[in-house]
């Protein structure tokens, strides 16, 4: 990926309704950088997978918001999903966890679970061969 | 909008549940009480005819999962019939393909 990219944070309260949105956002970018339909629905799966964990997890904090912060480069995009007080053990807890971990590193390039004072969730995904001809 | 019911046309022996809409944070309590209501005490095979399932989550396969272990421990099954595409590449991805008796047709 170059150097240079664009960046959007969303500040996101930990509320399941609030979802929907962060999918339709990222669906949103995606199309927009020209990824092909079926890595568009594969990300929005991934985005619900690390949201639904963050939202059910029982974390410290009593912070009830986390930051998403993406990160568009003109060879793909990164995005962070940020959240206090947690422990990534909480985050990805017991068989579903185990299973959602499998899911977002089959369907994204990169996938990492960061924890010191906060939590911080990296996905990424190269365009390649995801373009959308059409796009 | 989620919805399980009961398939009262069900095949001697065979517990038939219809799955429809999507399984996720805000539907996945639901699913999972309502499965483990309409597969009893596990005492006979289960058919998931996922036809209109749009969407399932790691914690709707995790559910998935402990059902089958329900009615493995009384030697019966699970059948899954008519998963979509984008879900069927969940089971394949997580191995659930293999566990599961995945089947195009009653």
């Amino acid at each position: 990926m170059k150097q240079h990219f664009d960046e959007i944070t969303i500040h996101l309260p930990k509320k399941a309704e609030y979802v929907g949105f962060i999918r339709l956002t990222v669906s949103g970018l995606l199309s927009k950088m020209g990824f092909d339909i079926d890595s568009v629905e594969d990300i929005k799966v991934v985005v619900s997978e690390i949201c639904n964990k963050i939202i059910s997890s029982k974390c410290k904090s009593e912070e009830q918001h986390y930051d998403v912060k993406f990160h568009l480069y003109e060879g793909g995009f990164k995005a962070f999903f940020k959240v206090s007080d947690c422990i990534a053990d909480n985050l990805f807890k017991g068989e579903s966890g185990e299973f959602a971990k499998v899911i977002i590193s089959s369907l994204t390039d990169e996938f990492s679970i960061e924890c010191d004072d906060c939590c911080t969730i990296t996905i990424g995904k190269y365009l390649g061969d995801s373009i959308n001809a059409n796009g | 909008m989620f919805e399980i019911t009961q398939d009262n046309s069900s095949v001697a022996g065979k517990n038939r549940i219809v799955l429809s809409g999507e399984i996720d944070i805000s539907t996945v309590s639901e699913f999972k009480t309502k499965l483990h209501e309409l597969i009893g005490d596990g005492t006979t095979d289960v058919e998931l005819l996922c036809e209109d399932l749009s969407y399932i989550d790691s914690a709707g396969l995790g559910i998935l999962v402990g059902a089958l272990k329900k009615v493995k421990n009384h030697q019966r099954n699970v059948y899954i019939y008519y998963l979509r595409d984008n879900i069927k590449k969940l089971f394949k991805i997580t191995g659930l393909d293999k566990i599961f008796i995945l089947e195009e047709a009653t």
